[in-house]
């Protein structure tokens, strides 16, 4: 960007500070950057826990916070100075939802106790009620909890054409679905958003089939082109390609935005409200009224012979 | 379709798997009577030594369960010379004893968490295509068949050491009164560390089975440990018959508790009854 002459003839300077993955550290680091480098925009907080402390610092002072990678259901609309280019969790349940009303009728669903997974049982229920497709049942279970056969059992004469594992972490997908099979239940196996984990598809033969609405990866020629850079430059393919390409792409969404109304945050925030559509290295894709990433984010996926495949 | 008989096969896959926690834990309580939270954490080990040895250096499965088996004995034995030894021999209070073996367990997670990452791993070469049995109308795999004969059968072995050998009579002496085992010739320290070793191995192998039936991770010890300290409290802390028994109550109660109810009652429903007995019969079903 800078090589290229910067924004409006001015050179871009990053300052960086660590928010830790802590509500206090990032406050702490949101504080330093607003108040004594004057700071107009900020690309994070990286963690939703970070993202909801950096947002109550940066509105009153006007500054924007843009966030790759914080995906809490109730981030969404909590300050019209905060975006993020990644899908909220919710909107992965709503994505499977619809997916799943096309070729089903019923499906069983188990969710952990955790704010994540009950946001997203929430929304896939609302998405599944408007699409016609039943729950036949609805189970919680605490997050200790590795012995699901009585659960599983209770659900088996059901026998719903989906089943929904919905935990907080992916090992409990594999524990959930390996003891179903062993119960001997049919279903489909569906979930959300842990099929890129390694372990899923290499879990074993009891995973194959299993479909997931997940995050997409780098797209297009753009995406190939960061890629590209980025192993040039770090000698390794991206970690957490969909979170660096986001990174990438936010310089770019505030230099487009910067160059079109000005260095004024406040008219940055308008223009990125109502701003056409984007085109990046993760998709092309708008902001809403709330601040969440539109029109790109999630796709299906599916586990197929150890492999993770996508589903057109 | 019944599904009785499913979640009375299941209460009894749950009840094997806390049998064998129980045991081990059992056997080292009811001899120093301390709360030896580092047990957890030797479960982990002895998944861990069998993840190294069977998948990473693709050894054969039974010398790799063996080798896992020593390991957790070993460890838990050092750990008992080093630590918990040196403390009762200055009479540190229960609180320390308990503090030392957070620390324990702790450390003993860390470093697994260090050598194998916390990724969540199965130690089952081709998992989910393992033998289902099918009986009183409900299935069970292979493994937990397993785990279910060697919990009766480590049960049997232990029940008859304790009154048929010297060895168990020696181990009983310094569980009802270490002091006087002592003046009578008891060497109560290396009484105490065979104890440890042997409950050490039980625990490893419990790790090491679990890891064969869901999967093994660094933490995966303290809630194996807690379903494991209810049975024996509810059993009858420091009886061998009590903790086997106070398992497979907690596995019916767990199991069937959650029949008509949602599934997340579980853990409230386990904890629950731990309370009741502690309150109106301590000394569990059986007593020691």
């Amino acid at each position: 960007m800078n090589s290229s002459g910067g924004v409006g003839g001015r050179q871009l300077q990053i300052i960086y500070e660590d928010g830790k993955c802590t509500g206090k550290d990032a406050t702490d680091a949101a504080q330093k950057l607003v108040s004594i480098d004057k700071v107009k925009y900020i690309i994070g907080g990286i963690c939703s826990s970070e993202a909801f402390s950096v947002v109550p610092v940066v509105t009153p002072a006007n500054v924007i916070a843009i966030s790759p990678v914080a995906s809490a259901v109730k981030l969404s609309g909590m300050s019209p100075f905060f975006f993020r280019n990644n899908p909220s969790d919710a909107i992965a349940g709503a994505v499977l939802a619809d997916y799943l009303a096309k070729s089903y009728k019923t499906v069983a669903i188990i969710s952990e106790l955790s704010d994540y997974s009950q946001g997203i049982r929430d929304v896939f229920a609302a998405h599944a009620n408007k699409n016609g497709l039943t729950i036949v049942d609805n189970e919680n279970f605490d997050s200790s909890v590795t012995d699901f056969r009585s659960i599983l059992t209770k659900i088996k004469p059901l026998n719903p054409d989906v089943l929904i594992t919905n935990p907080r972490v992916p090992k409990t997908v594999i524990i959930i679905a390996k003891q179903a099979r062993q119960l001997g239940i049919n279903s489909q196996f569906a979930g959300s958003l842990f099929a890129g984990d390694p372990a899923m598809a290499a879990a074993g033969s009891f995973m194959d089939g299993f479909v997931s609405a997940d995050l997409a990866s780098l797209v297009g020629s753009q995406g190939q082109t960061f890629a590209d850079k980025y192993k040039t430059k770090f000698g390794i393919a991206p970690n957490y390609p969909f979170y660096d390409g986001g990174a990438y792409d936010d310089v770019y969404i505030l230099s487009q935005a910067i160059s079109k109304v000005g260095d004024d945050a406040v008219k940055v925030k308008d223009y990125l409200h109502s701003m056409n559509s984007f085109t990046g290295t993760i998709g092309t894709y708008t902001f809403d009224q709330n601040g969440d990433m539109t029109g790109a984010g999630i796709v299906m996926e599916k586990i197929s012979g150890g492999k993770v495949l996508p589903i057109q | 379709m019944d599904i009785i008989p499913q979640l009375i096969v299941n209460s009894i896959i749950a009840g094997a798997i806390y049998t064998m926690v129980a045991l081990g834990f059992n056997l080292i309580y009811g001899t120093v009577k301390f709360f030896d939270l580092g047990y957890g954490a030797i479960a982990a080990v002895g998944g861990y030594s069998v993840f190294y040895f069977y998948k990473i250096l693709n050894l054969d499965l039974s010398l790799s369960i063996l080798l896992g088996i020593l390991i957790s004995g070993l460890v838990g034995y050092i750990v008992y010379r080093l630590v918990y030894a040196p403390l009762r021999k200055r009479k540190s209070s229960g609180m320390v004893l308990i503090v030392a073996a957070l620390g324990v367990m702790t450390a003993l997670q860390a470093v697994v968490a260090i050598l194998f990452t916390s990724q969540f791993q199965t130690l089952s070469q081709n998992a989910g295509t393992e033998r289902v049995f099918s009986i009183l109308g409900g299935v069970i795999t292979q493994t937990q068949l397993i785990i279910l004969i060697l919990g009766l059968v480590i049960m049997a072995i232990i029940g008859l050491v304790f009154k048929f050998t010297l060895f168990g009579k020696a181990v009983k002496a310094v569980g009802d009164d270490e002091e006087v085992s002592k003046i009578v010739g008891i060497d109560t320290v290396k009484i105490i560390g065979w104890v440890f070793f042997i409950g050490s191995a039980i625990a490893g192998l419990a790790g090491i089975l679990v890891g064969f039936d869901t999967g093994i991770e660094p933490t995966m010890g303290l809630s194996l440990l807690l379903k494991g300290v209810i049975a024996a409290i509810i059993g009858g802390i420091g009886n061998v018959y009590g903790g086997v028994l106070g398992a497979f109550l907690l596995g019916f109660i767990e199991n069937f508790g959650i029949w008509k109810i949602s599934g997340e009652w579980k853990d409230a429903i386990a904890f629950g009854v731990l309370i009741i007995f502690l309150l109106w019969r301590p000394q569990g079903i059986l007593k020691r």
